[in-house]
């Protein structure tokens, strides 16, 4: 019963499954605030009925996501005492201005849409939704900036054996949260196309719900491919930003144990971290060079240049980020398509991918969580790159077996939350639309 | 004078934003302890639709309450969770139950009494727990050494805190049936906020009891001894006034009030107190992130509490139209 190893898998256990609801969020939101914002203008009634319908679907997303995320920042404190005590007052102080600005702004204007929009003018409702919409992004951005922090630490000094902030912006805006930010988003806003996809294809297979239909397509599919091509192209800007700043994880990510000269990217593989090789790899021999430097000869570093005690996981990295770029290739290709059929006005015709579209659903949110599992194993063995190791910062005073006993309660209930929350989000679905 | 009164300042924020979400929350609470023992249906849905679309936004400040406190005293705020480990996570599920199965609750029409009871019990673990969690940090942690504080359940589990949670669970009832009171008349709330009021106002006098005899005497006692004098007037006030309209309410407002600047001046000036070993008791000072940390976090702060009470009362208002609400639920 290591504690350390249960920390973990704790941790993730809970921040990825907590992680569903707040990409499901916001891409509602978005979608609430596109719905809202045409009916203030053009008071067309299918809009807010697409708005009143989603909003329900809101309720139990974030109500839900509210829950699973309150354990995790008492689990800073919990699991992890000793690097709360060390980066408490950065990474800490994150957390109280994510708290203070966007958790209550969101969570206070989100009664209007749920409670309150009989009582409202359309112009205070779309107020609620613009706040909620704010509220649910400015969250994304000081939670991610706060992890960005953690991969690319910045504006930060030592004093009396804490860290502290030096420079405010520098420790926010660090050398990555905007690019992470920007793949965040663009993740999210994908999945939430694809989910009032999946939504408006259900329904279009049934021949019900047509105005709802027509009012979701529309906007759905092009931003489906909007944000699938938009993400491969913020993808590789991220990247590169991983090489500068984070080589051992980069290295990691594409497999690469040898600088070499002219370097292999691999479409699949499995790293053999032993012999220091990629079996079975599927790849594109200099292409990896040529996307690092445009040189496809240029120089790649190898992991073999860093000690090994600062080595990722190299096959869970590399595993996980493929995967990932798979599912990306294969949501461009079905946005694609779909944009396509909308364009040629043979959507509603297309049975065939109507029927296909609920089920690819799932797919951005696996996407979502191998793009997390990659980007936080790839830091180990860090907590805060190069700074704390993940080894040094649990709770000592902790015995294994009490996160033994929290570890199997966090599955059972968040396993349970999200089950529930399926359910109940398929029924409202499958009653559909109030109206149209 | 000490120019560096940021710790202290600090402290001081901390307890502003537990004394708000007491008094917010705190009615959610007790209304939802309160909700699987309606008579009828008509009861428990206009109970509900008094906090259904407040709850989430009064949680929030517990949840800014804590993040301060980890910004500003990182290594209380370590040692505090990792002490009481498993209470805390029982707290947590308390506060996931509660929520999720409100929210279900509006979603699962034939299951509805298991939801609401399910309600019920998650807000009545949760009181209890972070009560008596409260409880046992004004009677002082089981320290094993300077800095280490023990996790063993047998050291964690006190008396005085167990006593403290079920005490504070009869104020909380209270503190409901008062702002449920201000919402709308009900005979049967009346009854029973006589019934309740008795038990909260004689545990209350029995907490006192227990509060002068063994906690320890704070530099600061007769900022003690006002909050508590303000918690007894607030109290008793609220009785007096018990009957449809705000004032009962207002006056339990007060109580909570008086209550947290009490438990903020007992703790005073330091944060985690020793149990029974005083030279390893954690001072704010000793506690507080560094003063470059803590000073901008301080202000941020100061500055943005005033903007959320602005908006969240324009939400209440823009809610709240009229005095009596419709049905439960969701959908507007």
């Amino acid at each position: 019963m290591d504690a350390l190893v249960l920390s973990r898998v704790q941790f993730g256990v809970s921040v990825g499954l907590h992680y569903l609801f707040p990409i499901t969020t916001l891409g509602l939101t978005l979608f609430i605030l596109i719905f809202e914002t045409v009916y203030l203008l053009k008071r067309l009634e299918s809009y807010r009925a697409a708005s009143v319908f989603l909003t329900q679907l809101l309720g139990l997303v974030f109500t839900v996501g509210v829950a699973t995320g309150l354990m995790l920042p008492f689990s800073f404190g919990a699991n992890w005492a000793r690097f709360s005590t060390y980066a408490g007052p950065v990474f800490g102080t994150m957390i109280s201005i994510e708290a203070t600005t966007a958790f209550a702004l969101e969570s206070a204007f989100i009664a209007i849409l749920l409670f309150g929009r009989n009582r409202v003018s359309p112009f205070v409702c779309w107020i609620a939704a613009v706040c909620v919409f704010l509220g649910a992004h400015a969250s994304a951005f000081l939670i991610v900036a706060a992890n960005s922090w953690l991969q690319t630490p910045a504006g930060f000094g030592i004093q009396d054996g804490q860290l502290v902030v030096t420079g405010f912006r520098d420790a926010i805006l660090n050398h990555s949260t905007l690019i992470r930010f920007v793949h965040v988003v663009t993740a999210a806003w994908l999945t939430g196309a694809l989910a009032v996809a999946g939504i408006a294809a259900y329904y279009a297979l049934r021949n019900r719900h047509g105005t709802f239909v027509a009012t979701t397509f529309r906007i759905a599919i092009p931003l489906a491919l909007i944000m699938a091509v938009a993400q491969p192209l913020g993808g590789h800007l991220h990247i590169l930003n991983v090489l500068e700043h984070n080589p051992e994880k980069s290295a990691a990510y594409e497999g690469v144990f040898h600088t070499t000269n002219g370097a292999t990217f691999y479409a699949f593989g499995v790293p053999d971290e032993k012999d220091r090789t990629v079996r079975f790899g599927i790849g594109i021999p200099r292409a990896l060079s040529w996307l690092e430097s445009g040189d496809p000869l240029g120089r790649v570093r190898g992991l073999d240049e860093y000690p090994e005690d600062t080595w990722p996981p190299v096959r869970a990295t590399f595993v996980a980020f493929r995967l990932m770029v798979l599912l990306g290739m294969a949501m461009v290709a079905i946005a694609g398509v779909g944009a396509y059929l909308l364009w040629r006005k043979r959507l509603l015709q297309a049975r065939w991918y109507l029927a296909m579209l609920p089920w690819v659903v799932p797919l951005p949110y696996v996407a979502n969580e191998l793009g997390w599992i990659g980007a936080e194993i790839g830091r180990q063995p860090w907590l805060i790159y190069r700074v704390l190791r993940t080894a040094d910062a649990s709770s000592i005073v902790l015995p294994g077996w009490q996160i033994a006993t929290s570890l199997a309660g966090v599955v059972l209930v968040y396993s349970l939350l999200v089950a529930l929350t399926l359910f109940f989000v398929g029924r409202q679905i499958r009653r559909g639309p109030t109206s149209g | 004078m000490d120019m560096n009164f940021w710790p202290e300042l600090a402290f001081a924020i901390v307890v502003f934003f537990f004394t708000v979400y007491s008094v917010l929350d705190g009615f959610d609470l007790g209304i939802g302890c309160l909700v699987p023992f309606t008579r009828n249906r008509e009861e428990a849905d206009r109970l509900v639709s008094h906090i259904a679309p407040f709850w989430d936004g009064n949680e929030v400040w517990l949840v800014m309450g804590a993040a301060f406190l980890f910004a500003a005293f990182p290594v209380a705020y370590a040692m505090l969770l990792s002490t009481f480990y498993l209470p805390f996570m029982v707290t947590i599920a308390a506060f996931m139950l509660r929520a999720a199965s409100l929210e279900f609750s509006y979603h699962d029409e034939p299951r509805l009494k298991l939801w609401r009871g399910l309600f019920g019990a998650g807000s009545a673990l949760a009181a209890f727990f972070g009560l008596a969690a409260l409880g046992a940090l004004l009677a002082g942690l089981p320290f094993t050494g300077p800095g280490l504080v023990s996790s063993r359940p047998a050291d964690v589990v006190s008396p005085f805190a167990l006593w403290f949670g079920l005490a504070g669970v009869t104020v909380l009832l209270w503190h409901g049936i008062a702002y449920a009171l201000s919402r709308h008349a009900s005979d049967f709330l009346l009854r029973l906020g006589r019934r309740v009021w008795f038990m909260a106002a004689g545990a209350s006098v029995i907490t006192m009891g227990l509060w002068l005899l063994q906690l320890p005497q704070s530099p600061a006692r007769l900022v003690v001894w006002l909050g508590g004098a303000l918690y007894a007037v607030g109290l008793v006030l609220s009785r007096l006034c018990l009957g449809a309209g705000p004032r009962a309410f207002r006056a339990s407002a007060l109580a909570i009030v008086g209550f947290w600047l009490a438990a903020g001046a007992e703790l005073f000036p330091n944060l985690l107190v020793a149990r029974g070993r005083p030279e390893w008791t954690l001072s704010l000072v000793q506690a507080a992130a560094p003063v470059s940390s803590v000073r901008p976090l301080a202000v941020i702060t100061l500055i943005l509490i005033p903007v959320i009470a602005g908006y969240s009362f324009f939400v209440y208002k823009t809610i709240h139209g009229d005095r009596q609400t419709g049905a439960a639920g969701e959908g507007g």
